[in-house]
């Protein structure tokens, strides 16, 4: 037999998504062909930084050129307003959406916006990321840390805030950055993590020393990084890839607990390449992505991935309740406060 | 009877257009906002709504008050330049005139981030000088700050005033600045006293204007204003956009600044109503420049410290950025990197999509608006039809409507079905068309009046028939003045935010848009260097116009 560019491809990409032999295979060689007749997927995410969106979209399409995705990268709640907008318009333009705010997962779940698909790579994913929807319309697809940060010139390791209550202390008056839980889906879920761990009077504390407010939980590793600030609560994700990069970042998990926001993916009931939506969440389980997380220093959902698992210490992870109640009613109280 | 003219389905056809364009955006704009969403039955509710929280008056307030200081501050570094160009014997005025283009052209939402650059209160360049100087602990300059805030926007947005003034005193002629010399007055007086009265319509008018393009910026208060923690009119109507969408709550937030930019204009109506401004006699006025001897430099160094904080300084902190690892550790060689631009082209797969988009759309833009302005401008400056005034006065309209409040009304009319354009190029090629469109028409009416009729007429005497007058006579009289009027268009097009944030789709994402996704993550560093982008390719762009048209095209034809 000869081995043709198409038939490696294909042979590649299915060992690539990790697949069991035999039918399953056959399922997914069927999907892959189906997608490359759409030859195009558009993902709307919010769970990484830009970058490491751009590096996902570009492996995908290492894995199967001939399929074009579009990467389009915001924060959870601009994302989720841009989709609303899709919606109410009758305009199709999402196939597979990533919010890092799983509220917006059960809002459109329940309002039939999302199509339900059981990822056959949902074989190889770690149990604790598995059954994030009771339902199964959408999947736990990456996870990220919020952790407690410092600029390694202006902070000493001693004084670095170790318990996320040491941000509210008069030594980092006018110090402190966040982002703002009205953007990002993974500071909304922290805000609700500590008002629900330690009261609203925590932001009312936080309030009074003059924090600097982003807005995606990325911009807290850039204001470190400038020395427009010193300390942060931020995603370790990014902090790590930049402190790899030679920026004065430092992480620190604090004792208290790290808050850990697992951010879902699904497939829109409108998507206009149902298939190539469907590869893709096949993609977004699978060991590839998997690996890009984790080289990215998020958490990936697979525990074969190079550098996977969570640290050592306390990690606080709130219910889809807490999440899908809360998100909304901080917002409110953060703009309230805040006033942003 | 009167033969029944040809002319009048043209008539009709351009009043559909505007009709399409202008009225019909607006007037759904103020019945969305009057209407229940689900059942259509009239309602205030959305008012009620929309002004039933302490913050969103606050907010509308906050917008109120940096529309003024900002018209106000765009004074004192206008007036004194535009006098000193047009009437004093200042050096380098050149100079100083290919500056104030640079600032023209300079989006506003990338000064801001320059001056993020510079005045942030703990990294900022500056603050970290004054921090090195003094040995102090803390900055000089807060930049998330309202002041801050009044600051960027009034340094982008006075060369608006400059042109208007500095036009309008380069028709002004000498008499009556020699009639008060005679009696006694020094130069400083006479400017005040005299020269400036003589120039008021223009400051009113483009302080005017000023102010509405201040309330309606999206991108720096997005930048400024939400670190700073206030918000204003534009940051709110986003949250309106915000899960649940509430469009008809924005709707009827956006009713008061259109109310409020009539009342504007009524105002200016009243103030210049019965007044003689009549400078141009016809009489060949001698006008003469004003020796100012030492005090010439003085002016010069004036110019050229509002220059720099809008171009210069801005400038260096942003290519710095842009060729930086991480700004915030400055000059090093180990920091140099040309890796910003190489992501953006190769890495990011929408960037460089984003960059032709705003080109394309913005220049679609400005051929329809110059096409139609002209058209338009022509059948009302030669009487060609009964009613043409109602065109004209059509064509100016949208000037009354804040960008963004035109985006709301585009929204409300053209995103649903039946037209159902919602995230197509088209919406926001017809978007950007509408709001440039009073550009488009001063600049096309000017040019039209400048012709006189008798060439056209004497073409039609010697037997040709009124298009060959136009396309022979009127249209080679003409090209130099409707490129000047293309690259007005084109240029405020090619970085509109506040219109496009509400209109883009997936796939028609602009370069502003862009920008502004990016910075949510506030990198710094690829915002400038997507920012440097932009801006060399709208200088290339401009520097093709210089080579038609010479530097004038910037000059406001009245």
């Amino acid at each position: 037999m000869l081995i043709t560019r198409r038939t490696a491809v294909t042979g590649v990409s299915a060992l690539a998504l990790g697949l069991a032999p035999g039918a399953a295979r056959a399922e997914m060689a069927e999907l892959e062909a189906a997608a490359r007749k759409e030859g195009a997927v558009t993902w709307y995410t919010a769970h990484t930084d830009g970058e490491s969106a751009e590096q996902a979209g570009a492996a995908f399409t290492k894995l199967y050129p001939e399929i074009k995705c579009t990467v389009i990268r915001t924060t959870a709640q601009v994302a989720y307003q841009r989709l609303q907008q899709d919606i109410k318009n009758n305009s199709a333009n999402c196939d597979v959406f990533s919010s890092t705010d799983l509220g917006h997962d059960e809002t459109l779940k329940a309002r039939g916006n999302f199509l339900k698909y059981a990822p056959l790579n949902l074989a190889g994913v770690s149990p604790d990321y598995l059954g994030l929807d009771k339902d199964g319309y959408y999947h736990a697809t990456v996870a990220e840390l919020c952790v407690l940060l410092a600029n390694t010139r202006r902070v000493t390791d001693a004084e670095t805030p170790k318990l996320w209550k040491d941000l509210l202390t008069p030594r980092w008056k006018g110090q402190v950055t966040v982002g703002h839980p009205g953007f990002s889906g993974t500071v909304g879920t922290w805000v609700v993590v500590m008002r629900d761990t330690y009261g609203w009077k925590f932001f009312e504390d936080l309030e009074r020393g003059k924090p600097q407010i982003g807005r995606s939980v990325n911009d807290s590793v850039t204001t470190l990084n400038s020395g427009e600030r010193q300390v942060a609560m931020g995603p370790v994700g990014l902090a790590k890839v930049s402190a790899a990069r030679g920026n004065p970042i430092r992480v620190t998990y604090p004792t208290d607990g790290a808050v850990i926001v697992v951010s879902p993916s699904a497939i829109m009931t409108n998507a206009p390449h149902p298939n190539a939506a469907r590869l893709f969440m096949e993609f977004l389980c699978g060991p590839v992505h998997a690996q890009v997380m984790a080289d990215a220093g998020r958490a990936p959902i697979r525990p074969t991935a190079q550098g996977s698992g969570l640290p050592e210490g306390k990690i606080l992870r709130p219910t889809t309740q807490q999440i899908v109640k809360g998100i909304p009613e901080v917002i409110e109280q953060w703009r309230d406060l805040f006033g942003n | 009877m009167r033969r029944f003219d040809p002319l009048t389905i043209v008539w009709v056809l351009l009043a559909a257009i505007l009709a399409f364009l202008v009225i019909n955006p607006m007037l759904r704009l103020v019945l969305s906002s009057l209407q229940a969403v689900d059942t259509g039955d009239w309602t205030l509710a959305n008012y009620a709504i929309a002004y039933g929280r302490p913050r969103y008056i606050q907010a509308l307030w906050n917008t109120l008050m940096l529309g003024v200081c900002v018209t106000a501050l765009c004074l004192v570094l206008a007036v004194p330049m535009a006098w000193a160009v047009s009437r004093t014997d200042m050096p380098a005025k050149g100079a100083i005139k290919l500056l104030t283009l640079a600032a023209f052209v300079t989006p506003p939402y990338l000064g801001a981030i320059g001056w993020i650059l510079l005045a942030g209160p703990n990294a900022g360049w500056l603050n970290q000088a004054w921090m090195g100087l003094t040995g102090s602990g803390e900055g000089l300059f807060n930049i998330y700050s309202f002041a801050g805030l009044t600051f960027i926007i009034a340094l982008y947005s006075f060369p608006y005033l400059f042109i208007f003034i500095s036009s309008a005193l380069d028709t002004v002629s000498s008499e009556m600045e020699d009639a008060a010399n005679v009696l006694g007055c020094g130069t400083l007086r006479t400017m005040v006293r005299i020269t400036l009265p003589l120039v008021l319509p223009a400051i009113l008018g483009g302080a005017i204007i000023t102010f509405l393009e201040a309330i309606a910026l999206f991108g720096s208060p997005a930048l400024i204003a939400i670190p700073a923690r206030f918000n204003v009119v534009t940051t709110q109507l986003l949250q309106f956009f915000s899960p649940p969408v509430r469009a008809e709550v924005a709707a009827a937030y956006a009713v008061p600044l259109l109310l409020i930019t009539l009342c504007l204009f009524g105002l200016q109506r009243r103030i210049l109503r019965r007044r003689g401004f009549v400078s141009m006699t016809g009489k060949g006025g001698e006008r003469r420049i004003i020796e100012l001897g030492p005090w010439r430099w003085v002016l010069l160094g004036y110019s050229a410290f509002v220059l720099s904080l809008c171009v210069l300084l801005p400038y260096a902190a942003l290519s710095q950025a842009a060729l930086a690892k991480a700004w915030g550790r400055g000059w090093h060689l180990d920091n140099l990197t040309l890796d910003n631009f190489a992501y953006l082209l190769f890495r990011h797969e929408t960037a460089g999509q984003s960059v032709l988009n705003s080109f394309y759309y913005a220049g679609a833009a400005a051929c329809i608006g110059i096409v139609l302005t002209l058209s338009i401008a022509y059948i009302v400056s030669r009487r060609l039809l009964p009613g043409a005034n109602v065109l004209g006065f059509l064509c100016m309209a949208p000037i009354v409507v804040p960008g963004i409040v035109l985006a709301v009304g585009f929204y409300a009319a053209y995103a649903p079905p039946p037209f159902a354009l919602y995230g197509t190029a088209t919406l926001l090629i017809l978007a950007f068309t509408t709001r440039f469109l009073p550009v488009g028409y001063a600049q096309a009416s000017a040019a039209i009046r400048g012709i006189n009729p008798e060439m056209e007429e004497a073409v039609r005497i010697l037997g040709g028939g009124r298009i060959v007058a136009i396309r022979r006579v009127l249209a080679p009289l003409m090209r130099r003045g409707m490129i000047g009027a293309w690259l007005l268009v084109f240029i405020p097009a090619s970085r509109e935010l506040s219109t496009a944030l509400f209109l883009y789709g997936p796939k028609t994402r602009t370069m502003s848009v862009m920008l502004l996704d990016l910075s949510e993550e506030g990198n710094f560093e690829r915002l400038a260097a997507l920012g440097f982008m932009l801006l060399i390719a709208t200088m290339v762009i401009v520097a093709i116009g210089f080579r038609f048209v010479g530097r004038d095209f910037m000059q406001r034809r009245t």
